[in-house]
């Protein structure tokens, strides 16, 4: 894969990713596991919710992080009513970013 | 409705589908055994599979089949059938995980090991119970096994729902239904007000001279405010809720008389649904993981249990409210708790996390509303996330309960599709 550039907030996810596509693990391993165990615990929320073939709740797949953290943080900083309002406002800005990485990696079911 | 035919244990946990695998994760050999194969059981069973792939993973559940709970109450309406509720739990070996269908009686903490009915023992390294809620059959004076026969519960799906069906569409045009909700906690907090709004559903388009009276032991509840509000505008001659401050509380029943008494009144019931108290399932307290209250303390971080180590508890039957007892809980602990299993067993520390929890409900085929919470872990204690979570919005259009509808049935879908599929 090409790497994209990645911001400094989600360098540790962004490698951690990189691991998960059959790059070689790092010395670091046990390190960079620390903010993805946290950042897989939070997307475990998502698929209790968001399978593939969703309509009324849309599937994930195939999205870019980019779209991800827009939508995220559109929720997070709009005053919605919605599901996705209400949890939204529950993340930070930088959790939104790593969380958008790491399920933009996560592979076609 | 289709469900995906079972696939590799890859598909399905999304949330999971990223995660590294570090070297100690992929060579650890430890004996994971999972008791109940409901909504968090199977759940975990699949992501330690996933996490590490060679330890030696043993799912126990005394059935090949699950009814599930959620949408359950959509039978009582019509909506749907126990056949759409049912899903199979067997055939998993094929993934590389244990099954073993017998009953769990209890677990050997000591030499850890879980003791199946016919004596057997299954050796652990760790253990996750996921054994769901029994009923508190000396908690309701006359309220006994024999009693839900005449009086169902309904509140484990399977044949008490279809029960409860039966005796609401033999029930004369003119019967009077009732429903006793225990005091909490108990398992999914909105389902009697769910329940009593398909109810009163049924009998306003089907026996309209009937109507539902709900005894409730609590004063407040899950959604109060939409589900007054929904009543109110849909149900206004067909459902009544009485709170334990007017006499509410059922105290004793009696199946012979269809009669509920409360302190001060005795109430001649056509039907009567009552949903007794409940606590941990009873291997919970066989292993010494259920306190005095019933329910299973439990470190919120690692769901490992407060009083026996290497003992972990999830869904309905551990302590973790404000979490509330829903599926949406127990699917996703158990997605975190093998996480954090994963990480324990090759020799790193649990981690802190933020949890969800999303539940919908129905006011009428159709028409939902939803809840969501949010939630810290830190130090071990859930917390609930100030300025996050909420209801929906009071005042609304039917077109936006008619989305939220169908949000509902998409989140069954997915929920199904992950935990059984």
């Amino acid at each position: 894969m090409t790497p994209r550039p990645v911001k400094p907030l989600l360098t540790s996810a962004g490698l951690l990713v990189l691991a998960a596509c059959g790059q070689e693990q790092s010395e670091n391993a046990n390190t960079n596991l620390v903010s993805t165990t946290e950042i897989a615990t939070i997307a475990a929320s998502c698929s209790g919710c968001h399978a593939p073939s969703g309509t009324a709740i849309p599937s994930l797949s195939g999205r870019s992080a980019e779209e991800l953290e827009t939508l995220m943080l559109d929720y997070r900083h709009g005053d919605g009513t919605t599901v996705m309002h209400l949890l939204a406002r529950a993340y930070s800005d930088d959790q939104i970013a790593s969380l958008s990485a790491y399920l933009a990696e996560a592979p076609a079911p | 409705m289709t469900y995906p035919t079972r696939r590799s244990l890859l598909a399905g946990l999304g949330a999971l589908a990223a995660m590294p695998l570090p070297k100690a994760f992929a060579q650890n050999d430890a004996r994971i055994v999972i008791v109940g194969a409901g909504f968090g059981g199977s759940t975990a069973a699949k992501a330690l599979k996933r996490l590490l792939p060679n330890a030696s993973i043993t799912l126990i559940d005394p059935s090949e089949q699950y009814v599930s709970c959620p949408f359950s109450n959509l039978i009582l309406s019509g909506e749907r059938t126990v056949a759409d509720q049912t899903f199979s739990i067997s055939g998993w070996g094929s993934e590389g995980i244990n099954q073993i269908t017998a009953r769990a009686d209890t677990v050997d903490p000591a030499s850890r090991n879980v003791i199946l009915e016919d004596g057997a023992a299954v050796p652990y390294d760790k253990l996750i119970l996921a054994p769901g809620v029994s009923f508190r059959w000396d908690g309701l004076e006359g309220y006994t096994p024999e009693a839900s026969e005449r009086m169902p519960h309904a509140w484990k799906a399977g044949p008490q729902t279809v029960l409860l069906r039966r005796q609401l569409e033999e029930m004369e045009n003119g019967g009077v239904v009732y429903m006793s909700v225990p005091a909490a906690p108990y398992r999914c907090p909105p389902g009697p007000y769910e329940r009593a709004s398909l109810i009163a559903h049924y009998l306003k388009t089907r026996k309209p001279r009937s109507k539902l009276i709900v005894l409730d032991s609590k004063t407040t509840f899950s959604k109060m405010p939409l589900f007054q509000y929904a009543w109110a505008e849909l149900y206004p001659d067909h459902l009544e809720w009485i709170s334990a401050a007017d006499d509410g509380r059922v105290s004793r029943v009696d199946s012979r008389t269809m009669t509920l008494e409360t302190d001060f009144d005795t109430h001649a019931t056509s039907v009567a649904n009552v949903i007794p108290a409940q606590k941990a399932a009873t291997i919970a307290e066989r292993s010494g993981v259920a306190d005095q209250t019933g329910w299973c303390p439990i470190d919120a971080v690692s769901f490992e249990s407060t009083l026996q180590p290497d003992i972990h508890v999830i869904g309905d039957a551990a302590i973790a409210a404000p979490m509330p007892k829903s599926a949406f809980s127990a699917n996703l602990q158990g997605k975190i708790c093998a996480i954090q299993i994963a990480r324990i067993v090759a020799g790193l520390a649990p981690q802190p996390t933020r949890l969800l929890n999303t539940c919908y409900s129905y006011t009428a085929p159709g028409q939902a509303i939803s809840i969501v919470g949010a939630y810290t872990n830190d130090g071990g204690i859930f917390q609930s996330i100030e300025g996050a979570g909420g209801i929906s919005p009071l005042d609304a259009p039917s077109s936006l309960r008619a989305a939220e509808a169908n949000q509902a049935t998409d989140w069954f879908d997915a929920i199904i599709s992950e935990t059984f599929g």
